[in-house]
């Protein structure tokens, strides 16, 4: 062979070598961000750390590893759109790493075939995340704001919590939801207020469905387009959790 | 024809810089200074005086397009062919590059065995 070809083999099976610690510090990364999903310096290490691997496996002819790197890029770029750096979103970023673990032997051998590694790279490219419901509940107990957040713990929703007819005004006006569940007692500005204020708007969360927990039902007015009017007894919790898993397909034990 | 003998290539990643130095010093025979980032790279052709650039255009800190417009206002730097190297090499990118006064886009990853031939052809169109 090429005394040029040796030394290129050569350096390509050095860089084979060291990718397992490289792969191993760019996991601490996204371990790191799903402690600190903001953290833009640790985001910006990793991506450059992927990118450079990308770099480097291409220019050693190890183009497998160009095509998972992009696509680890491209997860990561979607996943800091929306600084969603969740469990399921970290899992499938540290399934990359173990695919580029998987490349680092089957290089290593005589006559390399991919073919199950670009299948498993595929897989990964469909699997598509399951989104949050995102849900505004604003409630003044803290007891039950505490209880309605340990019960929706493993339920794929992100609630957003208040106590404030104003400030749930203002989060709705600026923050998508897909649901809002309105206590009709809050603080400064009553739940149906809230709903009437909303629907009236041009906000972007004039049409999302509406639940309102109140003591009296029978006396909230017919002229304001609530959803799903919700007595507070002993079955709201019942309730509320059904309407919801309703939303996201889920099962849930209550 | 002037021939083309020293070639300086700004590039941060050194897995790149070590098969990039097989491939144009032992494959194609240049003289080659390789640099790191783009600040290097402007202290260093001062005196190494090359004969044409390569210029990553991803690298942290300083970019190749302002390394590039920093060398250029450099004293006797300015008729020398600067070329880029880059994995996007979409019709619309090359054609900005080519417009802001690149000689050629070489495309990433490069084929060590290939390098010097590509950027031998864009010195001899430059030079023809």
């Amino acid at each position: 062979m090429d005394k040029i070809e040796v030394l290129l083999r050569q350096m390509r099976q050095t860089f084979l070598n060291e990718m397992g610690e490289r792969c191993d510090r760019l996991e601490q990364k996204v371990i790191e961000l799903e402690r600190a999903p903001d953290d833009r310096d640790v985001f910006e290490e990793l991506y450059r750390g992927v990118h450079s691997l990308k770099g480097s496996g291409g220019t050693h002819g190890l183009h497998i590893i160009t095509s998972i790197c992009h696509q680890l890029e491209n997860h990561l770029t979607e996943a800091a759109g929306t600084c969603d750096f969740r469990s399921s979103c970290i899992s499938k970023a540290l399934a990359y790493f173990d695919l580029l673990r998987k490349v680092q032997q089957v290089a290593s051998e005589d006559e390399p075939d991919y073919t199950a590694l670009e299948a498993e790279l595929e897989r990964l490219r469909e699997s598509k995340e399951q989104r949050l419901i995102q849900v505004l509940m604003a409630e003044p107990s803290n007891i039950m704001r505490q209880v309605l957040n340990k019960a929706l713990l493993d339920q794929p929703v992100q609630v957003t919590m208040v106590d404030d007819g104003i400030a749930a005004i203002e989060l709705l006006m600026r923050q998508k939801f897909d649901i809002a569940v309105l206590a009709r007692e809050l603080v400064r500005l009553n739940g149906v207020a809230v709903v009437a204020a909303i629907r009236a708007s041009q906000a972007r969360n004039a049409k999302i469905p509406f639940i309102l927990l109140t003591s009296n039902p029978e006396t909230v007015p017919l002229n304001v387009a609530i959803d799903r009017v919700l007595p507070r007894d002993k079955h709201l919790m019942v309730e509320v959790l059904q309407t919801l898993t309703g939303m996201t397909g889920s099962q849930t034990d209550i | 024809m002037r021939t083309l003998q020293k070639i300086l290539y700004v590039e941060d990643e050194p897995d790149i810089q070590a098969v990039a130095r097989v491939a144009l010093e032992m494959v194609g025979g240049f003289t080659l200074e390789i640099c790191s980032s783009g600040q290097e790279a402007l202290e260093s052709a001062k005196v190494f005086h090359p004969d044409l650039i390569l210029l990553d255009v991803m690298m942290p800190g300083m970019d190749g397009l302002t390394t590039m417009r920093k060398l250029r206002d450099q004293p006797g730097m300015a008729a020398v062919p600067m070329v880029f190297m880059t994995a996007k090499v979409q019709p619309e990118e090359v054609q900005e590059y080519l417009a802001q006064g690149a000689k050629g886009v070489i495309a990433k990853p490069f084929d060590p065995m290939k390098l010097s031939e590509e950027v031998r052809a864009i010195w001899e169109q430059d030079h023809g």
